[in-house]
Parts: structure tokens; C-alpha cells; sequence
């Protein structure tokens, strides 16, 4: 396990933002954080990246514990953040070799790793360009080729797609899957998009600091979410089951195979998922 | 370090507006010393030394303001140097914290890189000074004077940049940094005996002159550039010993007068004094 969080808890006070949350990130994968805003998902990412001081419980990265070894933790993790971060009037270029600086990086080494994280990133046709003259896309691959600047083993990303328009969006996500496929590198993700979440190994949602449920996108949508059976007959009535598993569907077609004049079978989405788990229980705390 | 001491100079000397404001409280006094300042402070001399000609007075003149100018020169430009501190605990801190790099490291490259700036704004402002005054009549400095420049202006940009070093270390916000830069850049003209010579201050009011350590920055390029033509004019040794404390050459303290190695161990105090005391406050506040 490449992250093992256990019993992490943050509190301001009497505000309790992370309520004790145990996961953890296999070596490799792509890990998705989800969480509505405010749900605990950044206070924990600034604590897995050395930024907060847990209250108490542990997290440890690729076996080096957040709070006591804070240094080999951060030489292990690469974070593009959700706001720009560099330096709007120096070149991606510039930008590049002083965070690279950061990591003890000197001379040719830094030359070597600049070249190679602009190259991986595709940053070429810009990295000459001050960064606050670039395009959406442009400065999200920019972030990331800084995160990958000290060639870290886990790539965190909080929302690493939002404000960017589709085609855009697209580009960056196959930069990292790209990233995750091709170089082995472990994502810690945050998004608001769940068709991004789909494609994942593991999900984890967090509501109010505490994990709601856990698993791959095909278990959470077993889990938590149900299909829908339309029906319209032949004398033009609608009907909407509610069906757990497609398969269900079939008895209630058999029965009314002589009515039947069209059907649709709609399968749940992980914003299903998302929303059941979150607005879910919303519901169950006002009662 | 150097590279990012490299990125703290790039980026203020990238911003054209932010160079020309870190002079502005130069300039403001500049434009007040053509309007009126100029003719007010001759005034005073004009009368006690009835034989020297207007040109010698106007040349004393110039460099008992230029003199003052360039101390200005020194606290204005490292309190700009300064604002990268202030900007970067803004919109930096996650992306550095985040990262290996010690914040002691990150702190001397402030320091460091927030007195280079302010060594050469001010070394622009020493040199145009310098050379205004031997165009308008003035001789060219010895080479011991000209090394002594140096030597203060070093020293003047030390203590300046340790003070707002230290003023820094207790402001948080940058809307709060940019209040304090607006009263500095007011107040600075005034806690030099620039705007207003010392001798025509409250007593109260000089006193505070007297203890600002940028004044003593002030005195002694006051010694350098204006003290050579004031003492060839011919006026009685107890008139040059009153002009001197009249225009902030030297300062009284009780039957003590300063010289030029008393300001220099002043400032040198200073420096030590606010560098320790704004290292150790940084220290105990790393994160959160």
C-alpha cells in the first residue's frame, strides 16, 4: 500500500472537519476522493501533503509517516493544486527550474529534469511563454509538469479539470491516465466530474468528515444506486419501475409482454451513487 | 537558494509599475525640493553667511537633500523588496510547504534577495545624486569619500531591510502591507529631516529624528556630500557646528555630538538587533 491513512482525525475546536477515516491507495492505481464541498476532502488531502497537522490517527506515505517525516513525504508526492500556484510573469521554463530547485535539484540534474517533465507533458510549444499568458489547458499542463518536477511516486490532483471546456478536459485526463499507465504513477484524485470518478480503480466517498462507502465504481453502483424499467403500453400509459439489478427487469416484462409497446432500461450512474450517499443522508441527519 | 533568490529579483524588476513604486516617496521628495524645498532651506543659510554665493548655497543645499533622498531611497526600496513575503504567504504557501525546501532557506532568500533590490535602487539613487551635484558645481568625490559612499550606502540598506524585515514579520495580510507601505512612504520623509530640516522641528519630534536609525543613514551621506562644500564657505567653525545640527549632519545628544563611526555602530546595532528578532518570530511561526 502505497498510502494507509488510519483514524485520521482533524478538528478545529468543536468542528469536527475529518472524523477518524481509515483507507487506503494501492501502488499504481487511480484513486478517486469524492465529496461535495465542505464534506472534509481538502482538509484531508492538506494533511496527506504535509500542509495540516493531524488532530490525531496516522498517514502514512510509501511508509514514511506524514507528521514525522514530513521531508520524505514530500519528496515522494507531486500536487497540482486547484489554483495556480506559479509565478504568472516568469516563463513556464523559469517557473520549472525554481520549483525544481526546491527538491535539491542543481545544475545539470535540474536542466535534465526540466527538459524531461515539459517533454512528458507535452509543454514544449509554450514553455518559453510567461505562464500567465497561457490557455486553461496550457497552464494545467504547466501545473502538472511542475508537480512531476522531483519525478515523485504519487500524483495528487484536486479538481484538476474544472473550468476547463471539454475538449480541454479531455486532453488533460489523458495526460493522466497516460501518466498512470505508462509510467505506473499512482493518481489521487478529487473531482466533481463522475464520469472522470468512473474511470478509476477505487472510489471513496466522504460526507460531513466521515467515509460513506468505499469500492470500485461497479460495486459502488451495485451498491448504492438502482436502474430504472420504463414502460409505455400499448394504450400509451406510462410506467416506472424500480429495478436493483437489470436482470430484474425480466419477470416484469414476462408479465406484461401483451401490453408492452416500448421499453428503455436505464442503468445508474455513479452521480447516482454520489447523490444517494450524500443527499441520503443529508435527509437521515434532519429527521 | 540562488535560484530563488534569481526568481524574487526577476519578479520585481519584471514589474515595471512596482519598480517605479518603490521610488515613489524618493520622488515625491525630489518634486517637493524643486517647488519649495529648496528655496526654504537656503533661507535659513542665506542670512548667517552674508559673502558666499547663491551657487555654493544652492550646491549645500542639494546635497543635504540628495543625502536625505537616498536614505529614503534605501527604507522605500526594501520595503518593496519586502512584498514578496507578503504575496507569497498568500498564493505560494502550499506550493512551497508542500516541498522539501527548509523554510530557513526560504527566509534568507527573502532577506537576501529584498537587500539586493534595495541596494541597487538606491545605488541608482546614490549615483544620479552624486553625479547631479558635480554637474551643478560640485567636486567629484575622493576617492576615500567615494569608498565611504559605498560603504554607508551598504550599511543603509543593511539596517533598512533589517527594519522592514522585522515590520514584516507582523503583518499578515497584503491589503494591511499596503497600508503600512502608504504611512511609511508618508511618514519616512519626515523621521529623516528630509521634507522639514531637524533644527526647525518640535523637540519632541527631533528626538524621534535623532533615534531613527535612517536618519543616522541620512547624517552620514550628509557628512559625504554636503559637509566638503558647507565647510569651504568661510563661515565661522561655532556657524558650521549650529548648521550641522540645524540640517541633520550631525545629531546632539545631551553634550554628545554623533560621528560617523557612532552612526555607523548604531546602524550596524540596529541590523543585528531587527535581523534576530524577526528570524526568531518567522521560526516559531512555521505551520499553521
Amino acid at each position: 500500500m502505497l498510502i494507509e491513512v488510519k483514524s485520521l482525525v482533524k478538528s478545529y475546536g468543536d468542528i469536527h472537519a475529518v472524523k477518524g477515516i481509515n483507507f487506503t491507495v494501492t501502488k499504481g492505481s487511480l484513486f478517486s476522493f469524492l465529496g461535495t464541498n465542505g464534506a472534509g476532502k481538502s482538509t484531508t488531502i492538506s494533511m496527506l501533503t504535509t500542509l495540516l497537522k493531524p488532530t490525531s490517527g496516522t498517514a502514512t506515505i510509501g511508509g514514511y509517516d506524514v507528521l514525522k517525516n514530513p521531508d520524505a513525504v514530500r519528496n515522494l508526492i507531486g500536487i497540482v493544486f486547484q489554483d495556480s500556484v506559479m509565478d504568472e510573469i516568469l516563463t513556464v521554463e523559469e517557473n520549472l527550474f525554481v520549483r525544481g530547485s526546491f527538491y535539491g535539484l542543481k545544475g545539470l540534474n535540474l536542466k535534465h529534469a526540466v527538459k524531461h517533465v515539459i517533454a512528458l507533458t507535452k509543454a514544449n510549444g509554450f514553455s518559453k511563454q510567461r505562464y500567465g499568458t497561457l490557455s486553461g489547458g496550457q497552464r494545467r499542463r504547466a501545473d502538472i509538469a511542475r508537480a512531476l518536477i522531483h519525478t515523485p511516486e504519487i500524483l495528487f490532483l484536486d479538481e484538476p479539470t474544472t473550468g476547463l471546456d471539454p475538449k480541454t478536459r479531455q486532453d488533460v485526463w489523458t495526460l493522466i491516465r497516460n501518466l498512470q499507465k505508462e509510467k505506473g504513477m499512482t493518481i489521487f484524485l478529487t473531482t466533481h466530474y463522475m464520469e472522470e470518478a468512473a474511470e478509476s480503480d477505487e472510489i471513496v466517498v466522504i460526507h460531513k468528515g466521515e467515509i460513506r462507502a468505499q469500492g470500485t465504481p461497479e460495486e459502488l453502483k451495485e451498491q448504492y444506486c438502482t436502474d430504472l424499467l420504463k414502460i409505455t403500453t400499448t394504450t400509451g400509459k406510462r410506467e416506472i419501475y424500480n429495478i436493483s439489478k437489470t436482470t430484474d427487469a425480466l419477470p416484469i416484462l414476462d408479465k406484461k409482454r401483451e401490453q408492452i409497446a416500448h421499453v428503455e432500461i436505464i442503468s445508474g450512474t455513479l452521480d447516482d451513487v454520489f447523490l444517494n450517499l450524500t443527499e441520503g443522508f443529508e435527509n437521515e441527519h434532519a429527521h | 537558494m540562488n535560484m530563488l533568490i534569481k526568481r524574487h529579483l526577476l519578479l520585481f524588476f519584471r514589474d515595471k509599475g512596482n519598480v517605479f513604486f518603490s521610488m515613489l516617496a524618493v520622488i515625491i521628495v525630489i518634486m517637493l525640493y524643486i517647488i519649495f524645498l529648496a528655496d526654504l532651506m537656503a533661507d535659513a543659510i542665506v542670512g548667517e553667511i552674508p559673502h558666499a554665493s547663491a551657487a555654493d548655497i544652492r550646491l549645500v543645499i542639494s546635497g543635504l537633500v540628495l543625502s536625505g533622498t537616498v536614505a529614503v531611497a534605501t527604507v522605500s526600496s526594501c520595503l518593496s523588496g519586502m512584498t514578496r513575503i507578503i504575496i507569497d504567504r498568500e498564493e505560494k504557501a502550499k506550493d512551497f510547504f508542500s516541498s522539501p525546501i527548509p523554510r530557513s532557506t526560504l527566509m534568507f532568500s527573502y532577506v537576501i534577495s529584498s537587500g539586493i533590490i534595495g541596494f541597487i535602487m538606491s545605488g541608482l539613487a546614490l549615483i544620479t545624486t552624486v553625479i547631479y551635484l558635480s554637474i551643478s558645481g560640485g567636486n567629484f568625490p575622493t576617492l576615500e569619500n567615494l569608498i565611504l559612499l559605498i560603504f554607508t550606502l551598504f550599511l543603509g540598506v543593511l539596517s533598512a531591510n533589517s527594519m522592514m524585515f522585522l515590520l514584516t514579520c507582523f503583518i499578515k495580510s497584503r491589503n494591511a502591507f499596503g497600508s503600512l507601505g502608504s504611512i511609511i512612504g508618508t511618514l519616512i520623509g519626515f523621521l529623516t529631516g528630509v521634507y522639514i530640516p531637524i533644527g526647525q522641528l518640535p523637540n519632541g519630534v527631533a528626538w524621534i529624528v535623532r533615534l531613527f536609525p535612517t536618519s543616522h543613514t541620512a547624517s552620514m551621506f550628509r557628512q559625504l556630500l554636503a559637509s566638503p562644500v558647507l565647510n569651504d564657505l568661510g563661515a565661522p567653525t561655532e556657524l558650521v557646528t549650529e548648521l550641522n545640527y540645524f540640517f541633520g549632519i550631525t545629531f546632539r545628544f545631551g553634550s554628545f555630538t554623533t560621528n560617523f563611526l557612532f552612526s555607523t555602530l548604531l546602524l550596524l546595532g540596529t541590523s543585528m538587533g531587527c535581523y534576530m528578532t524577526g528570524l526568531s518570530l518567522m521560526r516559531k511561526r512555521t505551520l499553521e
